[in-house]
């Protein structure tokens, strides 16, 4: 899965370049979300501006990496478009994600 | 006048999965439907063929999934049939995710959890050989 990442203010912003995240490409997506987390980067921003269709496989690569930080880290998350958005919202997932309209919003509240 | 159904067959390969959803996205384009209406009818059928490709045929190629859609007046309704191993465990997983407890949360298994939310009617039968998954949304309950 082509993905772009810059640190910025010590986090890790992560951009995915293709516009699906659905069962054919998550096990490869959880697998660079991993790898990041276990190269020690513990605060990481992903920015889904591109990513017009995530499925419950996505989803579970996210929540993935979500436990793969514990307690010991972030994964937010920015530019959910608002049809991906009904996927957090149904799943309850808004209630576990911290969701920011933006990538700048994102990084400035994380002081 | 364009066709208002479409029916598709695909390998049982997680690859073909994108091609499932843009046949979704273009029926969903004739009744008009907003950018979510559209990506929740995507969102089901592409659920329900994943389920096919990993549960029934186990992630084994050469296998087919066929899917049949038609938009009618005031529905528009998706059959998944399949060959496969049948679903057994046709209770969705009911959860309230809490960010106290990361351990227990899924990260796999909500497809028909999903497809239950979405859907108005959602049912499941095994007829001559087949697995049949139909899924029935009611034009007018999309959200506004």
């Amino acid at each position: 899965m082509q993905m772009e990442s810059e640190s910025i203010n010590n986090i890790l912003v992560i951009t995915p370049r293709e516009k699906r995240i659905d069962a054919s490409s998550a096990t490869a997506f959880k697998g660079q979300l991993v790898d990041w987390i276990n190269s020690g980067n513990h605060r990481l921003l992903l920015d889904l501006g591109h990513v017009d269709f995530i499925d419950s496989s996505g989803l579970g690569a996210l929540v993935s990496a979500l436990k793969s930080l514990g307690n010991s880290g972030d994964l937010l998350l920015c530019n959910v478009s608002k049809p991906v958005m009904s996927l957090f919202n149904l799943t309850r997932m808004d209630r576990i994600f911290q969701i920011y309209p933006n990538r700048e919003e994102a990084i400035s509240l994380q002081g | 006048m364009k066709n208002r159904a479409f029916k598709l067959t695909v390998n049982s390969m997680l690859e073909n999965i994108p091609r499932v959803g843009l046949k979704v996205r273009d029926l969903c384009s004739l009744a008009q439907l907003d950018e979510t209406a559209s990506f929740q009818m995507e969102l089901c059928v592409v659920e329900a063929v994943t389920n096919c490709i990993k549960h029934a045929y186990e992630l084994q190629p050469g296998h087919t999934v066929e899917i049949d859609a038609r938009l009618l007046e005031d529905r528009i309704i998706f059959k998944i049939i399949d060959t496969g191993k049948a679903m057994t465990n046709l209770a969705s997983t009911a959860y309230q995710p809490d960010k106290n407890n990361l351990d227990a949360l899924p990260e796999s298994g909500m497809g028909l959890m999903i497809i239950r939310t979405i859907m108005d009617e959602t049912t499941y039968r095994q007829i001559g050989g087949k697995n049949e998954l139909t899924m029935c949304k009611h034009l007018k309950n999309f959200d506004k």
